[in-house]
């Protein structure tokens, strides 16, 4: 089994991807956790980020290593959800797709764990968390998502 | 009572309603105005690559009234006269109603900033005629806003020079009042208005390039104005009052006007060898500051937004504006400012300020046009005056598009309103309000963050120093301990840079900038190894090569007292820099202790005190005997290489340093000679920088040592008989020595004498300014007398 979390958005390509999926045995399970685009919140919170102060961006640096010393983030390349499955769905190893999941809906989610980081409070507060992920599931509602799982298995 | 205070208040009222537009547009400025004290982040200082408050207000201001600048070894600095009025004054004064200095740099900043968006305010209004009052009341509270909130104000302004703020915020109002004046029946009192404005703006002559900056939109205005108006009275009445304005200006400024134009010559040579000394060129530097167009027109392009050092980007937040976002709006510039070209071709004065835009782009352009590196290259001086074209011209650019975006968003703002006849007057507004915020937004909120987000004032990185400062209080500590030694000496700061500035490393940040104890140590301090024609220089060099005697003796002659270790440098920046003179901290310990020249006197904090085992009080002494030495200053270093040379017990002269007249007529010994007897005895009074009087008493000639930087300035005076100039020599390789062939007891006096060029112009500057303002207020004064003639017909 592979596991592959938060890192294919920060390549330029999939390929790599595929050398991955070359080491999976028959039967191989691979989990693929990241980042999607097509949030637009999200994308407005990436062109914004250059722009909040640096002082700021050094205080989420304490909690996020990725972000440089300068406060840049590292190069993103979301891919979008039918991307990551045309990528599978064309390798030459057969795969089969055992189930797709959608994360982060309309960023709350994620804002609401990044932000209980600073202020543990927050993690206090009752929110119907489980009625919101219930809402990712509508098909309606996907581009609010701001990650997708996509667990994969050799044929 | 009750009657008289509701009709007050009523009127009052009445007044604030009438001008409603004018007090909204000018709180809002006032309001954003306070963004600069966000800058500060609480308690601290800001400093800036050439600008840096001086830690005593007062002794700075004081010093500003001489032309001879006593701090290191002394240099002719007719140009701090300059800064006296406004900024030393304010500053001087901020410090007598003891206002810390960080409230008096938050009034400064906040007060400048406010200023500029003022000012184009009342530009703008006072040019956009045709209008209906609050449509030229919100014309000029978008270029005032825009004014303030753009890239120059955050990439040149802010980070790099306060003082040259000055110019920047008063230009749009000098301009506004010429332009009035010119159109003004009344030329006389705006002429003399004109000229105060201008005098607002004296600090930021220090550097004389900003005054042909100041006048050059005046000119070019001038002879829009004729243009456009091409009769012979128009011609007459323009020439009357820009003369006017040019004579009483130059009348009120004599006083800096006259030292600075008689060292003229020096100043230039001075400006040059300091450019000379970090290995560039005036063309060079022109080269560096050119603005590509397509970044001059967006209001970027220069070269340091895209710069850094050892890693560290001097501007952290200039890779924003290679965003897509960023890209996008700053493109809204250009094209709003061009805008008006298109919809009002024939209004005048969009015409100007279009052309206006355009010659300023072909000047920030600089090198990259063949036209602007005819400029640069062919018209004489002018690559000296301006080397930094995005510098010096960004402003005009950012002028001109802050007058043509009001213009634009405004009629932009008309003619939708126009559009929209049938809807209610509130929703019309709102309809048509809502791009003009949305624009306005984009160019003065998104595309001038940095102003927003405060990282304007560089915040410290790794490498690089915050420019927000907070002084250890041990240099407080040790100042009060150097102020407890009554006698005159000098301080020697290790490491040492070539132009005097200091690159700190404090808690909460550190400091950039120039050396920030030079007005709050009460001695000298010696900051820049070119001080003394480089002996600074060759001194430091000499402890870092381990030859910590012969060092020694040329700081012994150099009246250095001390060697001050800055153990707070900032070693990654200083390390390899070409422009300082240094070692690793380890081995500058390991000299500095191990020496038997220089020993630990004092620590203070992270400043280490070696004493100077040399040194003898020779701010003033005099010397039996001389030694001619043939060569430059490298016979300096061989002299004080001896074990037998005592500093005290001679003078040094270098043939280099003397013409043909000096070696014939001064009585040299060209052997080394040492311990003879010297029978002379002097004690000496510095009744101010440019004036000692020095008590003799001889039985034989002597030289006279003043350990100050030679300047021929200088005069030595006995009984008022001038000692002649070929007796005044450079001594020790950089001091001022003459040879007095007299003896007995008698008093000699040395003076500065072109700090009677000051004298005169402070004096008719002030008659002046006496005569400007009783004509100002004659008719004031008129009324004040008839009343009072009155009051007494009443009572008799």
């Amino acid at each position: 089994m592979a596991i592959i979390r938060n890192l294919l958005h920060h390549l330029s390509t999939l390929k790599p991807l595929s050398n991955i999926i070359g080491l999976l045995n028959s039967n191989g399970l691979l989990l693929i956790d990241d980042k999607i685009s097509g949030n637009p919140l999200q994308g407005i919170l990436t062109l914004a980020y250059p722009l909040i102060p640096y002082n700021f961006k050094m205080l989420l640096r304490e909690k996020a290593d990725h972000i440089d010393r300068y406060g840049h983030l590292p190069p993103i390349t979301g891919y979008r959800p039918k991307a990551y499955v045309k990528f599978i769905t064309q390798n030459p190893n057969k795969l089969t797709i055992v189930e797709v999941r959608y994360h982060g809906f309309f960023l709350i989610l994620g804002a609401l764990e990044y932000l209980s980081r600073f202020f543990p409070r927050i993690s206090n507060i009752r929110i119907p968390i489980y009625k919101l992920y219930s809402l990712e599931r509508r098909k309606i509602l996907r581009w609010s998502a701001i990650s997708i799982t996509i667990v994969v298995e050799r044929v | 009572m009750s009657i008289e205070i509701t009709a007050f208040l009523k009127s009052f009222w009445g007044y604030l309603y009438l001008h409603k537009c004018t007090i909204i547009a000018l709180l809002i400025i006032g309001l954003i105005g306070l963004l600069s004290v966000s800058w500060f982040h609480g308690d601290y200082l800001i400093s800036a690559v050439d600008f840096s408050m001086p830690l005593n207000r007062l002794r700075s201001f004081m010093a500003n009234f001489y032309g001879w600048d006593s701090r290191s070894l002394g240099s002719a600095n007719p140009r701090i006269s300059a800064l006296t009025f406004p900024v030393w004054a304010y500053f001087a004064f901020s410090e007598i109603i003891g206002l810390s200095l960080s409230i008096t740099e938050k009034i400064l900043f906040y007060g400048v900033f406010t200023i500029s968006g003022l000012s184009m305010y009342y530009l703008t209004t006072t040019l956009i005629s045709n209008r209906p009052v609050k449509l030229k009341r919100l014309a000029g509270l978008i270029s005032g806003i825009f004014y303030m909130l753009n890239p120059y104000v955050a990439i040149i302004i802010l980070p790099l020079r306060t003082t040259s703020f000055m110019i920047y915020a008063l230009l749009p109002l000098i301009l506004a009042i010429f332009v009035k004046g010119l159109n003004e029946k009344r030329k006389v009192k705006f002429a003399i208005i004109a000229a105060f404005v201008m005098t607002l703006a004296t600090s930021v002559y220090v550097d004389p390039s900003y005054l042909p900056l100041t006048l050059l939109p005046l000119l070019m205005y001038l002879i829009f104005y004729i243009l456009v108006n091409p009769t012979k009275t128009t011609l007459f009445s323009a020439f009357k009052f820009t003369t006017l304005f040019l004579i009483t200006w130059v009348s009120l400024n004599l006083y800096w006007l006259i030292p600075d134009a008689y060292f003229s010559s020096t100043v230039l040579a001075n400006v040059t060898s300091a450019y000379n000394s970090v290995g560039v060129s005036f063309l060079s530097a022109v080269q560096l500051n050119s603005a590509p167009l397509l970044g001059a027109i967006r209001l970027l392009g220069y070269w340091g937004l895209n710069s850094g050092y050892k890693g560290d980007a001097y501007s952290i937040w200039a890779t924003a504006y290679q965003t897509p976002l960023l890209i996008i709006v700053s493109f809204l510039l250009p094209f709003l400012a061009f805008i008006p070209l298109l919809i009002k071709p024939k209004d005048k004065h969009v015409l100007f300020f279009a052309s206006f835009a355009i010659i300023s782009l072909l000047l920030i352009n600089g090198t990259y046009s063949p036209i602007g590196n005819w400029i640069y290259t062919r018209i004489p001086l002018f690559s000296a005056f301006f080397s930094t074209p995005y510098f010096r011209f960004g402003m005009y650019l950012t002028l001109a598009y802050a007058f043509l975006i009001g213009y634009a968003l405004t009629e932009l703002f008309s003619r939708i309103t126009c559009s929209l006849n049938r809807l209610r007057r509130l929703a019309r507004h709102m309809i048509s309000g809502a791009p003009i915020v949305v624009l306005l937004f984009l160019i003065v909120g998104v595309y001038a963050f940095p102003l927003w987000t405060g990282d304007v004032i560089r915040p410290g990185t790794q490498v690089l120093q915050s420019n927000r400062y907070q002084m250890p209080p041990y240099y407080q500590t040790a100042s009060n301990w150097l102020g407890t030694d009554p006698s005159d000496f000098n301080i020697l700061v290790l490491p040492i840079s070539t132009l005097g500035y200091a690159e700190l490393k404090w808690a909460n940040g550190g400091y950039d900038g120039p050396y920030p104890a030079d007005w709050l140590f009460p001695k000298a301090v010696i900051a820049s190894s070119t001080v003394g024609n480089g002996i600074a220089g060759i001194a430091a060099q000499l402890i870092i090569n381990n030859q910590t005697t012969a060092a020694s003796k040329i700081l012994a002659l150099m009246n250095v007292k001390y060697v001050l270790f800055q153990e707070d440098t900032n070693w990654l920046y200083v390390e390899n820099n070409t422009s300082w003179i240094s070692t690793s901290p380890e081995q500058f310990q390991s000299i500095l202790n191990s020496s038997s020249s220089l020993s630990l006197e004092k620590e203070f904090g992270k400043l280490d005190f070696y004493k100077n085992n040399y040194w003898q009080p020779m701010e003033v002494y005099s010397a039996s005997t001389s030694i001619l030495s043939d060569g430059n200053l490298d016979q300096l270093i061989q002299i004080a290489e001896r074990s037998d040379f005592t500093p005290s017990d001679s003078v040094i002269v270098l043939s280099n340093q003397l013409n043909a007249q000096q070696i014939s007529t001064l009585p040299m010994n060209t052997v080394f000679v040492q311990n003879q007897t010297n029978n002379t005895s002097i004690t000496y009074k510095e009744i101010n920088p440019t004036q000692y009087t020095v008590h003799v008493n001889s039985s034989q000639p002597f030289y006279l040592v003043f350990s100050e930087s030679y300047d021929n300035g200088w005069v030595a005076t006995i009984n008022g008989q001038q000692i002649p100039d070929q007796y005044h020599f450079t001594a020790n390789g950089y001091a001022n020595g003459w040879y007095i062939n007299k003896t007995g007891t008698y008093t000699i006096t040395l003076e500065f004498t072109p700090q009677n060029l000051f004298y005169a112009g402070a004096t008719i500057s002030i008659t002046t300014l006496i005569i400007c303002t009783v004509y100002i207020s004659r008719n004031k004064m008129k009324n004040i007398y008839q009343k009072y003639v009155k009051k007494n017909k009443v009572s008799n």
